[in-house]
């Protein structure tokens, strides 16, 4: 047990806890925020809650990072390619299945037996991404563990196929 | 709970996961690590042999380096090793430290449920989705949906935390027109999912 696996751990404590409290790990509040309650007569507080628990947590974090820390240190996060269609399936699959890959996990913990279907086809279409990767030589835009990054030059140069055919690393 | 309070904490979360270990938030890259787990331990096995030939390496050097002082050759000694770049993101944490965090997003639900009465098993399906597709349909909604949000959100590189909350933060473009794109489709989805019936 090192220093990261502590505060790794603590991280993952709280940040599970507030996704469960607050109600991002129910599809019918999820629902509710993505159709801003309009299926029930329109907006309302009840309604728009998490869309400002979620805007509320990027402004606190915008001001954090402001005080805190030094801005261009943080790893910027490139625009590629792959980003808006990548990000167009993220959100229609999120909509379908109503949970983010952190909150299918709290949901597991809470009990919700359907939620290990939800894990199945999560990390089913990380394994895709991963072998269609592989297969057609995208290079990844990934920040957490992207083999591509320190990877072996055999996995790097893929095996033919399409060559950066979507994504590049800037 | 009020939704300040859960801006407020998950503003903390996204800020201290920086400050702590030097790395942006992020899900979706540590279970796509755990996606390819077998070959992922092998990767991190190798790095670390890799690193210890290095260790081993340079501690001959050194011993070479204090040879040569001591027989007074002049010797301009072994290139300076390691630190330096306090800049730079830390290395990606162990696996196990990683599985560490997504066993503790586990022990976050279990405890949420826990103090508001009592954890409970919860079978079945969003009743909506079931009102909606039925039952079957329903089920395959999650794993499909699912698969979408694994193979989407490694293909954007990030998800909801990543790009959403640490991405936007930083205000990373790629992280700001992420965040609108998957906003956008979760609402055109969730729109039209409520015309079925």
């Amino acid at each position: 047990m090192s220093r990261s696996h502590a505060l790794l751990a603590g991280l993952g404590l709280v940040l599970g806890f507030t996704l469960s409290s607050a109600g991002f790990s129910d599809w019918v509040e999820m629902h509710r925020m993505f159709t801003f309650g309009l299926e029930e007569g329109g907006p309302s507080a009840g309604s728009l809650r998490l869309m400002l628990a979620f805007a509320g947590a990027v402004a606190v974090s915008t001001a954090g990072f402001r005080l805190l820390a030094r801005r261009d240190a943080i790893p910027p996060r490139p625009l590629t390619r792959a980003t808006v269609p990548g990000a167009l399936l993220f959100g229609a699959g999120w909509a379908l299945c109503g949970t983010c890959p952190a909150a299918v996990l709290v949901q597991v913990g809470e009990g919700k037996v359907a939620a290990l279907v939800i894990l199945a086809g999560m990390l089913g279409g990380l394994r895709l991404h991963r072998a269609a990767r592989r297969a057609f030589g995208w290079r990844s835009g990934s920040c957490e563990g992207s083999p591509a990054r320190g990877g072996s030059p055999a996995r790097r140069s893929g095996s033919g196929g399409l060559p950066e055919a979507l994504v590049e690393e800037a | 709970m009020p939704w300040w309070i859960a801006a407020a904490a998950l503003g903390a979360v996204t800020v201290g996961h920086w400050l702590a270990l030097r790395r942006p938030l992020g899900v979706s890259g540590i279970l796509g690590r755990f996606a390819a787990f077998r070959e992922e331990r092998e990767r991190e096995r190798g790095a670390a042999a890799a690193r210890s030939d290095g260790a081993a390496l340079e501690a001959l050097l050194a011993a070479t380096a204090e040879a040569a002082l001591a027989g007074d050759l002049g010797a301009a000694g072994p290139a300076p090793s390691g630190g330096g770049s306090g800049r730079l993101p830390a290395p990606l944490p162990p696996l196990s430290a990683q599985g560490a965090f997504l066993a503790a997003l586990v022990a976050g639900g279990l405890l949420a449920r826990a103090l508001a009465g009592g954890p409970s098993l919860e079978a079945g399906v969003p009743g909506p989705l079931a009102a909606r597709l039925g039952e079957g349909g329903a089920l395959l909604a999650l794993l499909g949906g699912g698969a979408l949000v694994g193979f989407g959100s490694a293909a954007c590189g990030g998800c909801t935390a990543g790009h959403g909350l640490t991405g936007c933060a930083r205000l990373s473009p790629g992280s700001l027109v992420a965040t609108a794109a998957f906003f956008g489709a979760a609402i055109a989805t969730s729109l039209l999912l409520g015309r079925i019936s």
